[in-house]
C-alpha cells in the first residue's frame, strides 16, 4: 500500500518537475548557487582578507557588490528578448577582442603570479576573457543560424566559427589562461556539435586541437611543471603540486559533514587562493562529502535544465545558445572541481556562482540570464518532444540532447 | 547524449569525492592534523629551597611574559600609551614595538600575575600572555654557593639547584594548539590532550637561616680585618651530620687600591682580628666581601696544615704506641732524609707530653710519634677517618681529595703528613673527622637536605646520614681532653667560648702553587680552626679556614670567628653550659640538638 503510495508520489513529483517551467527552477538553482557561494566566499576569505585588507570582510563586501550587480546583469538579461542579442553579436565579440588584446598591452593590464589577464578600473578589475565567453556563446549560435539561412554548407558554418573560437582562444592562451583557453574552445566546438554539421572536418579539426593543446602544455616549462605535477601530486607535494596536495588534505579531513561552517583549517594560509580556485576544497573541508555533492548535483541540475531549456526553445538561434552556455558552466565546474579534487591540472578556473571573482560572477550571472530567458520562451514538454520527433525525421538539425 | 556526458562527468567526480572524503578521509585527517597541530609546553613551577623552619632560600615564582601580534594592533601609540604604565615601559618605546610589523613581538618577561591580570582585563586587541616563572633568591643570596643558581632555561646550574635539578624542576605539562603555517592560533582550537604542569618539589635544607647569617657576618668581619682573600666556615650538628650552616665567602677584588700583599712572615697578632665591631658587613656586589663562586669548602681541597694532626694522635692512641701522658724529648728543628723540619716557634728542647705536643701543635713532636706509628698504620688512619672519599652528600663537584699512597712514601713525610702538608682535602672532610671524634668515635656523614616539599605540601625527610665507628670509645675519652687543652692552654685558646669546655685544633698551612710549579708560594698561607663544643657532651662542631689572613695563624685568625660562631649558635639552641664553668647551673641531662634546634626555630 504505502510503496505504491510513495510511487505514485514520486511520479507525481516527476510530472510536476516537468511541467514548472524550466526558467524557474533556473532561476532558483541559480539563486541557491549564488547564496552559498556568497557564504562560503565569506567564510574561505576571512584570513586572506584580513592579511589583504586587514578586515575579515573586505573580500566579502566585495562579492557582495559583485552579486548585486551580477543580480542586475542576469535580470536585464533575463527580461530581453535573447533574440535581440543576434544583433548585437558582432558587437560584443568586438568588445570582448579589444579588452583581450588590451590585457597583452603591458602597461595596462593588471598582472598577478605571472598571468596578465585583468584591465584595472579602479578598484575593480575586469577579465576580458570573462566577457568572451558569454561573446562566443552569441556570437557562434548567431553564425551558425545567419550562414544555414544564407544557405552555405557546413564549409561556411565549420570556417568562421572555427577562426573566432580559435583566435579568442589563442589570445586567452597568450595571458597565458589554459583553462579559459579551454572553456572557449569547448564553447565554439559544442555549437559546432549541436548545430549538426557533419563529425569528419570536426573530428579531424579536434585532432589537431587536441595535438595543439598538448604541445603548448608542454613546450611552456611553467604549464608543464603543473601538468606533471597534477599526475603526481605526491611527488611534488611541497613544489607545484603542494596545492593539490593541500586541496586533497581538505576535503579529506571533511570527511561526511564536515568540520562545520568557518572552522575549516586550510583557508588558514595552507590551501592558496581558498575562496577562489579552491573554494571547493572549503567546502568539502567545512560541509563535508554533503556540501560538495551539494553544490556538484546543483551545478549538475542547472545543466540539466538548461539542456532542457536547449531542448525546448523555439528556435534555433536559442537552441544554440542554451546549449553553449550550458557547455560553458559545465565545462568551468568540471575543470574547476576536476583541478580540486586532483583528478585534472590546476588552471585557475573559478567555480561557476560559488567562487571569489568580480567579472567573472557578473559575466556568469548575465549568461544565466540569457539562458533564462530562452527558457521563459520554451514550448511546453508536449511540443517539445513534438519537435524533438520532428527533428529527428530531419526537419531540423539540431541535437541538443 | 550531452545529458550523458553531464551524468557521467558527475558520476566520476562524485566517485572521487566519495574515494577521498570517505575511504582515504583518515589519511587526509591525520596529515591535516599533523599539520596544524603544534604541541606546546606548559612550564612547571619550580620547587623551593628553605631552610630548615621555611625561611625562603630560593623560589620560583610564576610570571607571565606579554606579547603581542603588532598587526592586530590598530592604534600602537594609543594603546603603547595606555599600556606603558602597566608593563613599566616607555610609551614612546612600547608604540615602537607594537609597529615593528613582525607578528611576534615579546613586550615583557616576567611580568608580576597581578600586573597581568590588570593587562588582560583591558583586553587590547593583540596582546597575548604566556606562563613564565622566575628564580628569586631571598636574603640577598645568603648561603648562595650551597644553594646554587638557576640559569635562563630554568635549569639549576651549580650547587643544590643542579643537584636535585630534575626533582625541583617538576614535570611540565603538555597541550596541543592548533595552529596557521604564519603561527596564528586557530579559533576554538580544541585544547587536547592537555596534560597539567606537575610543580616541582622543594627542598627543606639542615641550614638553619639566622646561624648561617650570623655565621657569613662572622666570616665577613674576620676576612675584611685580616684581609684574607676569602674564607669558609661549616656548623654541624654533632650526632645528626646536619649541617647547621655553610659559609663560602671571597673578598671583593679591589682594582686600583695595592693593598700590601701579605707576606708579612710575623705581622703583629693584635690589630686585625679584633675589629670586629657590630655593624655588619655588605656581603654581595658593592660590599668588600661576595658570596664565593662556588662550594668551596667542600669542592676544593687544600692542606690543613696541623689540624691534621687528628690522624697521628687518633691512630696513635688506638695502636697503643702513645697514651695522653706519654713523653718525648722535643727538639723545635730536625734534619730527616735531607730535609730541614722546625717548630713554628722557636723553643728550647723539652720533655713534652703527647698532650702538650699536640696542644702546643709542635711538628717535631708528632713526627716522632708518627715514626713510632709507622707508614701504613698512619695511611690507614687517614682512610678510615673518611680522608680520600666523597663524603656522602653527594654534592656538584664534591672533591674525594688527593692522598699520598704508599708507593709515594718518602721519609719526610713522617714530618709531612702528620701536620697536613701532604693529604690535600676539603674543610668539609676535615669538620667530619673532628665531628667523629666530638661524636664518640662514630662518623656521621654530612647530610644538606633534611627533607622533600611536595608541591601539595607532603613533607618527606630524607633518610638519616650514614654511621660508622671510626674511633673505639676509649680512645676518643682520652682524645677528647686533649683537644680540650688545645682551647684550654694551647694554639687554640682564642676559640674559647664562655661557659662552655671547647675542643679543637689549630691549622697553619702553606699554600702550594697551584700551577703545577713545585713548592708553596712565599708568605701565604691557610688558618684554619676545628672543633667542638661543649666538649663535656658535644652537640655541635664546626670548622672555620681562611684563606691567607693576616695574621697568618689558625690560632689567631680563624680561632675567633669560630668562637664567635660558636657562642652564637650555642645560646641560640640554648645549649646547656658546662660543669664548673660558672654559668647557669646544668638543669637537665645533655641533650641532642634535634630536640635543641626544634626548640629554637
Amino acid at each position: 500500500m504505502t510503496a505504491t503510495k510513495s510511487v505514485a508520489r514520486q511520479a507525481r513529483a516527476v510530472v510536476l518537475l516537468r511541467e514548472m517551467p524550466t526558467s524557474t527552477i533556473i532561476v532558483t538553482l541559480v539563486a541557491v548557487l549564488c547564496v552559498l557561494g556568497t557564504v562560503m566566499v565569506g567564510s574561505a576569505s576571512e584570513v586572506v582578507s584580513i592579511e589583504t585588507y586587514g578586515s575579515a570582510w573586505s573580500i566579502l563586501i566585495r562579492q557582495c557588490l559583485w552579486l548585486v550587480l551580477g543580480t542586475v546583469a542576469m535580470v536585464v538579461t533575463s527580461r530581453m528578448d535573447y533574440t535581440k542579442l543576434r544583433r548585437l553579436a558582432r558587437l560584443i565579440a568586438l568588445v570582448a577582442f579589444g579588452g583581450l588584446v588590451l590585457v597583452l598591452v603591458p602597461h595596462l593590464a593588471v598582472q598577478a603570479t605571472g598571468a596578465s589577464r585583468w584591465i584595472g578600473f579602479g578598484s575593480f578589475d575586469v577579465q576580458p576573457s570573462e566577457i568572451m565567453k558569454l561573446a562566443l556563446c552569441v556570437f557562434g549560435a548567431d553564425v551558425v543560424v545567419r550562414r544555414e539561412e544564407a544557405g552555405g554548407g557546413d564549409r561556411t558554418v565549420i570556417g568562421p566559427l572555427l577562426l573566432v573560437t580559435f583566435s579568442a582562444a589563442g589570445l586567452v592562451l597568450l595571458e597565458p589562461d589554459m583553462g579559459t583557453t579551454v572553456v572557449l574552445g569547448c564553447i565554439g566546438l559544442s555549437i559546432l556539435f549541436a548545430s549538426g554539421v557533419s563529425f569528419r572536418p570536426i573530428l579531424k579539426i579536434g585532432g589537431v586541437v587536441v595535438a595543439l593543446a598538448v604541445l603548448v602544455s608542454l613546450v611552456d616549462p611553467y604549464r608543464r611543471q603543473r601538468l606533471l605535477s597534477f599526475v603526481d601530486p605526491g611527488a611534488h607535494a611541497s613544489g607545484s603540486g603542494y596545492q593539490v596536495v593541500q586541496s586533497l588534505i581538505g576535503l579529506g579531513s571533511g570527511h561526511l559533514f564536515g568540520v562545520g561552517l568557518g572552522n575549516g583549517t586550510e583557508k588558514w594560509g595552507f590551501l592558496p587562493n581558498p575562496h577562489s580556485d579552491f573554494i571547493f576544497s572549503v567546502i568539502g573541508q567545512e560541509l563535508g562529502l554533503v556540501g560538495t555533492v551539494s553544490v556538484l548535483l546543483l551545478l549538475g541540475s542547472l545543466c540539466w535544465f538548461g539542456l532542457r531549456a536547449a531542448n525546448r526553445a523555439p528556435d534555433r538561434f536559442g537552441g544554440l545558445l542554451a546549449v553553449a552556455l550550458v557547455v560553458w558552466i559545465g565545462v568551468e565546474t568540471l575543470i574547476n572541481v576536476g583541478a580540486v579534487i586532483g583528478l585534472l591540472p590546476v588552471t585557475g578556473i573559478p567555480l561557476p556562482f560559488i567562487s571569489y571573482g568580480g567579472s567573472s560572477l557578473v559575466v556568469t550571472m548575465a549568461g544565466a540570464g540569457v539562458l533564462v530567458s530562452v527558457a521563459r520562451r520554451e514550448r511546453s514538454a508536449g511540443e517539445s518532444r513534438i519537435a524533438g520527433e520532428r527533428r529527428i525525421a530531419g526537419e531540423s538539425r539540431i541535437r541538443p540532447g | 547524449m550531452a545529458r550523458v556526458v553531464l551524468v557521467l562527468a558527475l558520476v566520476v567526480v562524485a566517485a572521487r569525492l566519495v574515494d577521498v572524503q570517505v575511504l582515504h578521509a583518515g589519511s587526509y585527517e591525520a596529515v591535516a592534523a599533523q599539520e596544524t597541530e603544534q604541541p606546546v609546553v606548559i612550564p612547571a613551577l619550580r620547587g623551593s629551597i628553605t631552610d630548615r623552619s621555611g625561611i625562603v632560600f630560593d623560589m620560583s615564582i610564576p610570571t607571565k611574559m606579554v606579547l603581542a601580534d603588532d598587526f592586530q594592533v590598530d592604534h600602537p601609540v594609543a594603546e603603547g600609551r595606555a599600556l606603558a604604565p602597566l608593563l613599566h615601559l616607555r610609551a614612546s618605546t612600547l608604540a615602537r614595538l607594537l609597529s615593528e610589523r613582525s607578528g611576534y613581538v615579546p613586550l615583557v618577561r616576567n611580568l608580576s600575575v597581578g600586573q597581568a591580570d590588570k593587562v588582560s582585563s583591558m583586553a587590547f586587541p593583540g596582546i597575548t600572555m604566556v606562563d613564565t616563572s622566575v628564580n628569586v633568591t631571598t636574603d640577598g643570596g645568603v648561603a648562595s654557593p650551597v644553594v646554587g643558581g638557576v640559569n635562563a632555561s630554568g635549569n639549576g646550574d651549580a650547587g643544590l639547584e643542579a643537584q636535585y635539578n630534575r626533582m625541583l624542576a617538576g614535570h611540565p605539562g603538555r597541550e596541543t594548539i592548533l595552529e596557521s603555517p604564519l603561527g596564528v592560533q586557530l579559533p576554538g582550537t580544541p585544547v587536547a590532550q592537555k596534560m597539567p604542569a606537575a610543580a616541582g618539589t622543594g627542598l627543606e635544607l639542615t641550614l638553619d637561616e639566622p646561624l648561617q647569617y650570623t655565621a657569613e657576618q662572622d666570616l665577613a668581619q674576620e676576612i675584611v680585618a685580616s684581609h684574607a682573600k676569602g674564607g669558609d666556615a661549616i656548623v654541624m650538628d654533632t650526632a645528626t651530620g646536619q649541617i647547621l650552616a655553610m659559609v663560602n665567602l671571597v673578598a671583593t677584588p679591589t682594582k686600583p687600591a695595592p693593598t700590601k700583599p701579605a707576606q708579612t712572615k710575623a705581622p703583629p697578632p693584635s690589630t686585625a682580628s679584633s675589629s670586629a665591631n657590630g655593624t655588619p658587613v655588605r656581603i654581595g656586589p658593592g660590599g668588600p666581601v661576595e658570596e664565593a663562586p662556588t662550594n668551596a669548602a667542600v669542592t676544593q681541597v687544600y692542606e690543613p696544615g696541623s689540624v691534621f694532626k687528628i690522624v697521628t694522635f687518633s691512630a696513635a692512641l688506638s695502636a697503643g704506641v702513645i697514651t695522653p701522658r706519654t713523653t718525648f724529648v722535643v727538639p723545635d728543628q730536625r734534619f730527616l732524609d735531607g730535609s730541614f723540619f722546625s717548630d713554628a716557634t722557636p723553643h728550647p728542647t723539652e720533655q713534652m707530653t703527647a698532650t702538650q705536643i699536640l696542644a702546643q701543635s709542635s711538628n717535631i713532636g708528632t713526627s716522632y710519634i708518627a715514626q713510632r706509628l709507622g707508614e701504613a698504620r698512619l695511611l690507614e688512619q687517614v682512610k678510615r677517618l673518611g680522608f680520600g672519599k666523597t663524603t656522602g652528600l653527594h654534592f656538584p663537584g664534591a672533591s674525594p681529595g688527593l692522598l699520598v699512597t704508599a708507593p709515594q712514601w718518602e721519609p719526610t713525610d713522617y714530618v709531612s703528613l702528620p701536620i697536613g702538608q701532604v693529604d690535600a682535602v676539603s674543610a668539609l672532610q676535615v669538620l667530619d673527622a673532628f665531628n667523629a671524634v666530638a661524636n664518640g668515635g662514630v662518623f656521621v656523614s654530612p647530610k644538606l637536605v633534611r627533607a622533600t616539599v611536595a608541591s601539595d605540601g607532603t613533607v618527606r625527610p630524607t633518610p638519616p646520614s650514614h654511621r660508622r665507628r671510626v674511633i673505639s670509645p676509649s680512645v676518643d675519652k682520652e682524645l677528647v681532653p686533649m683537644f680540650e687543652q688545645v682551647v684550654d692552654s694551647g694554639t687554640g685558646v682564642a676559640a674559647a667560648v664562655p661557659g662552655y669546655l671547647v675542643g679543637g685544633k689549630t691549622g697553619t698551612a702553606q699554600i702550594p702553587y697551584d700551577n703545577g710549579r713545585p713548592g708553596y708560594i712565599t708568605g701565604a698561607f691557610d688558618a684554619t680552626f676545628v672543633g667542638f663544643a661543649p666538649a663535656n657532651h658535644p652537640v655541635l662542631s664546626a670548622i672555620v679556614v681562611l684563606d691567607r689572613p693576616v695574621p697568618i695563624y689558625g690560632g689567631a685568625a680563624a680561632a675567633p670567628v669560630f668562637s664567635k660562631i660558636m657562642m652564637y649558635a650555642l645560646h641560640r639552641y640554648d645549649v646547656p653550659t658546662s660543669p664548673g664553668l660558672g654559668g647557669k647551673p646544668q638543669a637537665t641531662a645533655p641533650t641532642t640538638l634535634t630536640a635543641l634546634v626544634r626548640k629554637a626555630t
